[in-house]
């Protein structure tokens, strides 16, 4: 008791028992003590107040962003009176997130969270010693809670400091995210995360941290994403058995990764069986081998819907199209969205102006409204050889049933022939828009109808951006591919000249054929500026010939 | 047409696919069958079923969340925003802002009450406890010793 006096405020009378004993200090103490629920009746009146407890927690869970800079809510909610404290602590949702902080908040959410499941964010900007601390010290408070880990989000941590906590099997976690910098820390083979048992791990994201393709952590997922990683032990049989375990994958993302020098080999081996993956709406790939994309695409049957983005690097043997994307195999299977695109575009481009340089290439597959489903990008040290093996496979082995409009960013007769572009364009007789931007003249000029040709006969809208077609070329294709859509010939399709037109940046187009150019077309447009469409890759350089 | 009656007794003719954005109200339809006998609801005034019933006719063609749907629902991908015009709607005083959300939770329609709680929720966000107390007129009830507790708490919570 004499503790507890002296914890008092130093205002109060030093002689308490006396001063109690007394009318006046028996009323003052009294009052006192009545205080706060004085003000806790005055807040029912609050209009907040009338919400009930349910709806406040609700409330609580929505305000509620824990995040290392901005976990305040949770914590202001708590404070603001006995109520909204009573409420905060009888809502676990709010304090299951632990983001960095430190220990005693780590400790604090972990209690007042109950036993809701934990997400567990320590991802830090940088990874520094002090931070190596930080994160035992948490694990050591986290780790007896392992049953209830949903999300585990860390970064900047060697194998031999996380490891070691990652061992006991984690019933609840659907999401692990392993952030690494720089170093790729191999995690040995012997070592099982989580005793081999994570069975609702829905999600893996690793970047820079290697886990065995072996590992039966690959089980069972929807997300899979690897970063930086060299698995050189491993095959592309390897990855086709991740692939295999996890038959509800969404997405697969691969960035930088290498395989064991024997995937070469083991690509193009046959594989035993299609994959069914009647989910895997997402394949990114980015720096890797291309055999490794082409491994993938033949092994799978994948969504109707499947979206394809790829960055490669070609190196000048495996200049072909063929392979990364398998078109010896039955692309309609494989790549079912093929059947919906309706636009293609494509992008040649120099680093430097000489055509011995790097070149872009960029093919991007729309569907009419706009749906990307194929985004491919290639570079190539050999862009002559490459630009005619693209643009060759368009309609010969990779087919496009749906095509309608294709746009063309940087054809030059340094990286292919007029007559070449030519061939293309009658494999795809349903074309009904041209667009041409960086491109060279003699491209645009194959449009002109003569007696031995008539390219894209459905043609109806023509846009040109930044050429050095000459007015009298222009003129020649439009006048020629109106006298052409008088009649078919052979009187079985309705032909049409070219309706619309849109002229921009073409300064060997004179001002008097401008003016002429409006009554050959039903719709005409013309610009000094650049249009601002087509523009994938910028800081390519484009060469007019 | 259903006819709704408030608790100070004003009678409101809705639509029922109007009256039906209410899974109570739905409900008792269902329960009822074809009637021409007015619905009571005795725990919303006139003022208030107004205003709802302007949110529920804006939205009456929108599909209803199944159960299913909210089961589904990932707390941890929840976010605050709202509706461009959900947000002029929800654009009141405080007291009706709150009738409201007790409105939606009475008549169990999940879209209102999730438009009311957010804006509130959104209110909250990056306040202080001072801050949030101000916004809301509510009176400092803790006692000293939870006063000296908080603070203490506040040391490491705010050490970030």
């Amino acid at each position: 008791m004499e503790g507890q006096r002296n914890t008092i405020n130093t205002a109060f009378p030093q002689d308490l028992d006396a001063f109690c004993s007394e009318p006046s200090g028996r009323y003052f103490l009294a009052v006192n003590a009545l205080t706060p629920n004085l003000k806790s009746l005055e807040n029912q009146a609050v209009p907040v107040y009338r919400l009930p407890n349910e709806i406040l927690s609700y409330i609580f869970e929505l305000a509620n962003v824990p995040h290392p800079t901005q976990d305040l809510s949770r914590w202001s909610v708590s404070q603001v009176s006995r109520l909204w404290q009573q409420t905060a602590l009888h809502t676990p949702r709010i304090w299951s997130t632990i983001c960095i902080s430190n220990h005693r908040a780590v400790e604090a959410c972990v209690i007042r969270s109950g036993s809701a499941p934990l997400d567990i964010d320590l991802y830090i900007d940088h990874a520094y010693s002090a931070h190596l601390t930080d994160f035992q010290g948490y694990m050591d408070i986290l780790v007896p809670h392992m049953n209830r880990w949903r999300s585990l989000e860390f970064n900047g941590v060697p194998t031999k400091v996380y490891l070691p906590y990652l061992l006991s099997p984690a019933p609840q976690l659907e999401k692990l995210i392993i952030g690494m910098h720089y170093t790729n820390y191999r995690l040995p083979l012997e070592s099982v995360l989580f005793a081999g048992s994570s069975p609702r791990l829905r999600e893996l994201l690793l970047a820079n941290a290697h886990i065995p393709l072996i590992s039966p952590i690959y089980t069972g997922l929807t997300d899979l994403a690897l970063f930086n990683a060299s698995f050189n032990t491993s095959t592309i049989s390897h990855l086709r058995s991740v692939l295999r375990a996890c038959p509800q994958l969404h997405a697969l993302h691969l960035e930088e990764i290498h395989l064991g020098s024997s995937s070469a080999a083991a690509s193009s081996a046959p594989d035993p069986g299609s994959i069914e993956l009647p989910y895997l709406s997402f394949i990114t790939a980015r720096g890797v081998e291309p055999e490794l994309v082409h491994g993938v695409l033949v092994s799978v049957h994948p969504s109707p819907s499947l979206e394809l983005q790829t960055y490669i690097d070609m190196e000048s043997q495996l200049d072909r199209l063929g392979s990364v994307l398998p078109l010896e195999s039955d692309l309609s299977r494989t790549l079912p969205n093929l059947s919906r695109v309706e636009r293609v575009a494509f992008q040649f481009g120099l680093e430097e102006e000489d055509v011995e340089g790097v070149g872009y290439f960029y093919l991007a597959g729309e569907t009419r409204s706009g749906v990307s489903v194929l985004d491919l990008t290639y570079v190539s040290m050999y862009p002559t050889s490459f630009t005619s093996t693209l643009l060759r496979a368009i309609g010969e082995t990779l087919h496009f049933p749906s095509l309608k409009w294709l746009e063309f960013v940087g054809l030059s007769n340094a990286l292919f022939s007029a007559e070449q572009f030519a061939e293309l364009l009658e494999h795809l007789p349903s074309i009904t828009q041209l667009d041409f931007k960086h491109c060279s003249a003699s491209f645009i000029e194959t449009l002109a109808v003569t007696p031995t040709r008539h390219l894209c006969p459905r043609l109806r809208h023509l846009v040109i951006d930044h050429s050095n077609i000459s007015g009298s070329g222009l003129e020649t294709v439009l006048e020629s591919r109106n006298e052409a859509g008088e009649g078919d010939a052979e009187g079985r399709y309705l032909m049409f000249g070219v309706g619309s037109l849109h002229v921009s940046r073409c300064e060997a187009v004179g001002a008097g054929t401008l003016e002429r150019l409006r009554y050959l077309v039903d719709f005409y447009l013309s610009e000094t500026q650049d249009t601002g469409d087509l523009n994938f890759h910028t800081n390519l350089q484009y060469m007019l010939d | 047409m259903v006819n709704l009656v408030t608790s100070d007794n004003e009678s409101f003719t809705v639509e029922k696919a109007v009256a039906s954005r209410s899974v109570l109200i739905k409900n008792m339809l269902e329960d009822v069958g074809e009637s021409d006998q007015p619905i009571p609801l005795p725990n919303v005034t006139a003022s208030v079923l107004k205003k709802v019933l302007e949110y529920c006719d804006h939205h009456k063609n929108e599909p209803m969340p199944t159960s299913e749907d909210l089961a589904a629902e990932d707390t941890r991908k929840r976010t605050t925003d709202i509706g461009e015009w959900d947000q002029k709607f929800i654009q009141v005083d405080q007291e009706m802002l709150f009738e409201i959300i007790l409105a939606a939770n009475y008549l169990d329609i999940k879209p209102l009450l999730d438009v009311g709680c957010k804006t509130v929720a959104n209110m909250i966000k990056g306040k202080t406890p001072e801050e949030i107390r101000k916004l809301f007129n509510i009176v400092n009830d803790f006692t000293p010793e939870e006063e000296a507790q908080i603070k203490k708490e506040n040391e490491w919570a705010e050490d970030r």
